[in-house]
C-alpha cells in the first residue's frame, strides 16, 4: 500500500543510480584532489573566483563551506595592476604609474587582504561551529513524515471521498489536497467543478495532466498566504507526524483557509499501524496516528471546533472542521 | 480559444532562451486546430538597447499573427548605475526603486499594454517576468493571465516590484521543478496559484550529414562542446579557462569547441576552436560526435541545449549550482556535474576515461527526453491547463487589490 514512486522511470532508475554513485565518487576523489593541493593555490583562487563570479544569488541547497571557498578565493587582493592596453603607449603609461604607486597599491592591497582573510577565517569557525550543532540538531530533530494509505482508502471510492466532496462544495476558494499521489481525488474535485490541486512529494509533475506538485506537504502548508484556500484536505499526510510537526502543520493549514473554509483530514488509526502487515515506514516515522479522542483533544487545542468520524473498518478516520477566519482565531 | 503571448523580442534572429521559447511555444500551439495564436511584442532584436528594428504593425510568422510595437524608450544608460547598486541588495530596494528599474530597463511599450487590454483574447501568455511589458499588463488585462517566469536566481528576481507580477497571474507555467521551487521560495503567495511544469519540447534532429570535427577542423581528434551564446555570463570564458587548466595537467589531442554567438573574448588557447553561428545541420552534427556537451551556465531556465545532446545519446556536464541543469542531470540519470575546478577535472576524467559510462548516460539522457519533452505530448498538457486557466476565468487572485491583499497579509504573518 505504501507507493514509492508513483510514476516510476523504470529506464532512468539504473542512470540515476550510477550517477549518484560516479557523483559521490566525484566529490570524495575532488575533495582529496582539494586537500592535497594539486593546483597552485593562486591558479585554484583564479579558478574559484571565476566559477562564483555568476554563481546564482539564492544560497539554498548551497553550504556555507562552498559558499566562504567562494570567499577565500576573493579574499586575496592583487597588488598587481594589469597593464595591458590597445592603445599605443598605453602599456608603457600603465607601467610607469604601475612602478610609481606600486608601494601604496601594495600596502593598501595587504591590508584588504589581510583584513578578507580574517573574516574568513572567523566565518569559518562560525561554519564549524554551525556544522556541529546541525549535527546535534540531526539527532533531535524528526525526519519528515511518510505519506501513507494504511487503510487502503485513498481512492475515489473509499468511505471517506464522498462526505469530504460534499463538504467542499461552494467553499469559498482553491483546494489543495496533501498526499494527493497521482491527482485522483484533484481530477474528481475538477469533475465536480470545484478548483483543486495537490501535493505529494512522492508524484512526478512532469507526467501528470492535473496541477500535482512533488513537494513536502508540511514545507507547502508553512509557505502558504493567510486566507487563500477555499479548503485543505490532507490524506495520510499527518499520521506520522511527531506532535509539534503535526501541530504546526494544521495551524499553518488553518491559516490558509478563507472563512468559512473546509479543513479534511483523513488518518490512519493506531490499530491499523499495529497490523502486522503495515509497512516498515511506521517504524521510522516520527510520530504515532491519533484514536479519536485525540484528534478532538487537538482539535479543541487549535480552538477549532470539528467532527471525527471513524472509518467501516476501524482503519482510519476522518476529521471534518470549518475554518472561523484569521479574525476569529 | 485565442490565445496571446507577450514576449520583448520575438522571431528566429533572437537567440535568447525565455523568447525562443515563447516563440516555440507559440507556434507548436497554433498548428492545433481550433487555436488562435496572437503575439504582441515590440520592434527590437537587442535586449540590452531595445532598439526598433524591425517594422512596426501586424504580420505573420510561421502561422503566427504577430503585433509589433515601437518602444518609447528602450533600456536606458542610468539603468547599469542603478542596477548595480540594486543587486547588491535587491531586497532592499524601495518598490519606487524597483519600478524604476524596470522602466529603465526598457523596453517601455504603453502602447502594447494598451492594445492587450483592449484586445479579444481568451487568454494572454506572459513570457518572461523580467520586462516592462509583463510587469506593466499582467495586472490590467482582462483576461485570465498566464506568466511563464522563465526565472533563474538572479539579483531582480528579488526586487519587491515583482512581487505582485508574480501574485497577479492566474496561473503560472514552469520549465522545471528548480525553477517552480525557486519562485514560491522567493515569493511564498504563488503557492496556492495554478500552475503546470512544461518545459520545452525537443524536435527530432536530422541525420548526420559529416563528421564534426570535419566541421570544426579538427579531424579525428576528440572534443568536447559547449553550445550557446559565448558569454562571460553564460560561463563560457570559466569553462575556457577550466579547460585550459585541464590540458596543462592533462595533455593529449582533447579540444574544446564552442558553438554560437559570441558575446565576449575568450583567452586564445590551442585547443579551443570558437565557432561563431553554426547552421542547424552543421550544429547537429559537432554535438553529434562530441565525447561530452558541457553547459558551463549557472543561470539558465530550462536549457534546450542539454536536451539536444541527449537527443543524439551523447552525455553531459552542467554547472552544478544551475538549478535546472543539475535537475535534468539527476531526474535522467544523462549526465554530471561540477561546482569546482577539482569537480570538473575528475569529472571529466571519468567521463572520458569510460565509454560505457558516457553511453549508459547518453541512452538515459535520449530515454528522458522522449518521455517528457516531445512536443505532442507537451502541447497536450499545456492545452488541458490552459483549458483550465480559461475555465476558472479571470481569478480573485488575478485583481491588483487581490495581489497587494496577499501581499499585506504575508507582511502581517512575518510581523506575527
Amino acid at each position: 500500500m505504501v507507493e514509492e514512486r508513483l510514476v516510476a522511470e523504470p529506464e532512468g532508475d539504473h542512470a540515476q543510480e550510477l550517477v549518484r554513485r560516479v557523483m559521490a565518487e566525484v566529490h570524495q576523489e575532488a575533495a582529496r584532489r582539494r586537500v592535497e593541493g594539486g593546483l597552485q593555490a593562486s591558479e585554484l583562487a583564479e579558478l574559484d573566483e571565476l566559477f562564483a563570479r555568476h554563481a546564482p544569488v539564492g544560497a539554498k541547497g548551497q553550504r556555507l563551506a562552498d559558499v566562504l571557498r567562494h570567499v577565500d578565493a576573493r579574499s586575496f587582493v592583487d597588488p598587481v595592476v594589469p597593464v595591458a592596453s590597445k592603445k599605443a603607449g598605453g602599456s608603457a603609461l600603465k607601467r610607469s604609474i604601475r612602478s610609481a604607486t606600486q608601494w601604496y597599491v601594495g600596502f593598501v592591497a595587504h591590508q584588504v587582504s589581510q583584513f578578507a582573510a580574517a573574516v574568513s577565517r572567523a566565518l569559518h569557525v562560525v561554519d564549524g561551529e554551525l556544522q556541529a550543532i546541525h549535527r546535534e540538531l540531526e539527532l533531535v530533530a524528526p525526519g519528515p513524515a511518510p505519506v501513507l494509505d494504511l487503510a487502503g482508502t485513498h481512492r475515489v471510492d473509499g468511505w471517506w471521498v464522498a462526505p469530504v466532496l460534499a463538504a467542499l462544495d461552494g467553499v469559498p476558494g482553491r483546494v489543495l489536497h496533501g498526499g494527493c499521489g497521482d491527482g485522483w481525488l484533484v481530477e474528481a474535485l475538477g469533475q465536480r467543478g470545484c478548483d483543486a490541486y495537490g501535493v505529494d512529494p512522492r508524484v512526478d509533475e512532469r507526467t501528470s495532466r492535473v496541477d500535482v506538485r512533488a513537494e513536502d506537504v508540511a514545507e507547502h502548508l508553512r509557505g502558504l498566504a493567510p486566507a487563500s484556500l477555499g479548503g485543505v484536505v490532507l490524506s495520510g499526510v499527518l499520521d506520522g507526524m511527531a506532535p509539534a510537526q503535526r501541530h504546526q502543520a494544521l495551524e499553518a493549514a488553518l491559516a490558509a483557509l478563507e472563512e468559512g473554509g473546509l479543513l479534511a483530514i483523513q488518518a490512519a488509526t493506531p490499530a491499523a499501524w499495529d497490523r502486522p502487515e503495515a509497512p516498515g515506514e511506521v517504524d521510522l516515522a516520527p510520530g504515532r496516528p491519533l484514536r479519536t479522542v485525540g484528534w478532538e483533544a487537538l482539535c479543541r487545542r487549535l480552538e477549532v471546533a470539528a467532527e471525527v468520524r471513524e472509518g467501516p473498518a476501524g482503519m482510519d478516520l476522518l476529521v471534518l472542521a470549518r475554518a472561523r477566519g484569521q479574525g476569529a482565531r | 480559444m485565442k490565445v496571446g503571448f507577450v514576449t520583448p523580442r520575438y522571431g528566429p534572429e533572437i537567440m535568447g532562451g525565455a523568447e525562443s521559447a515563447a516563440r516555440m511555444l507559440a507556434e507548436h500551439l497554433q498548428a492545433r486546430d481550433g487555436v488562435e495564436v496572437e503575439v504582441f511584442t515590440t520592434c527590437a532584436l537587442d535586449h540590452l538597447t531595445w532598439k526598433d528594428e524591425l517594422p512596426p504593425g501586424v504580420g505573420e510568422l510561421n502561422g503566427v499573427r504577430v503585433r509589433r510595437f515601437p518602444s518609447r524608450a528602450g533600456r536606458s544608460a542610468a539603468f547599469y548605475g542603478l542596477d548595480g547598486r540594486l543587486r547588491l541588495a535587491p531586497r532592499e530596494a524601495s518598490l519606487q526603486e524597483a519600478e524604476r528599474w524596470v522602466q529603465l530597463n526598457g523596453p517601455v511599450v504603453p502602447a502594447l499594454v494598451d492594445a492587450l487590454t483592449r484586445s479579444d483574447l481568451d487568454v494572454v501568455c506572459f513570457y518572461p517576468y523580467l520586462y516592462y511589458p509583463t510587469v506593466r499588463a499582467i495586472g490590467r488585462v482582462p483576461m485570465p493571465a498566464v506568466l511563464h517566469p522563465a526565472a533563474h536566481d538572479e539579483p531582480a528576481l528579488y526586487l519587491p516590484v515583482f512581487g505582485r507580477t508574480f501574485a497577479s497571474a492566474d496561473a503560472l507555467c514552469y520549465h522545471t521543478e528548480a525553477e517552480r521551487r525557486l519562485v514560491q521560495q522567493v515569493y511564498p503567495e504563488t503557492a496556492a496559484t495554478p500552475q503546470l511544469v512544461l518545459g520545452l519540447g525537443v524536435a527530432t534532429p536530422p541525420p548526420a550529414r559529416r563528421p564534426g570535427g570535419e566541421v570544426l577542423g579538427l579531424g579525428d581528434r576528440p572534443y568536447l562542446v559547449s553550445v550557446g551564446r559565448v558569454d562571460e555570463h553564460k560561463g563560457s570564458v570559466m569553462l575556457a579557462r577550466f579547460f585550459a587548466a585541464y590540458k596543462e595537467r592533462h595533455p593529449g589531442p582533447l579540444a574544446l569547441a564552442l558553438v554560437g554567438p559570441v558575446a565576449a573574448e575568450v583567452p586564445a588557447h590551442s585547443d579551443v576552436v570558437v565557432t561563431g553561428v553554426l547552421d542547424e545541420q552543421d550544429k547537429r552534427d559537432v554535438v553529434a560526435d562530441a565525447l561530452v556537451a558541457v553547459s558551463p551556465s549557472a543561470l539558465e531556465s530550462f536549457s534546450l541545449v542539454v536536451l539536444e545532446a541527449w537527443t543524439l545519446g551523447v552525455p553531459v556536464m552542467v554547472n552544478g549550482t544551475c538549478g535546472p541543469t543539475r535537475e535534468h542531470c539527476e531526474h535522467a540519470g544523462g549526465g554530471l556535474w561540477f561546482t569546482s575546478y577539482e569537480e570538473f577535472e575528475v569529472g571529466l576524467e571519468r567521463l572520458l576515461a569510460d565509454p560505457g559510462l558516457r553511453r549508459t548516460l547518453g541512452q538515459a539522457g535520449r530515454a528522458y527526453v522522449d518521455r517528457h519533452y516531445r512536443w505532442p505530448v507537451l502541447i497536450d498538457r499545456y492545452l488541458a491547463f490552459l483549458e483550465g486557466v480559461l475555465a476558472r476565468g479571470k481569478g480573485r487572485r488575478g485583481s491588483s487589490e487581490r495581489a497587494d491583499q496577499l501581499a499585506r497579509g504575508r507582511r502581517a504573518q512575518a510581523l506575527a
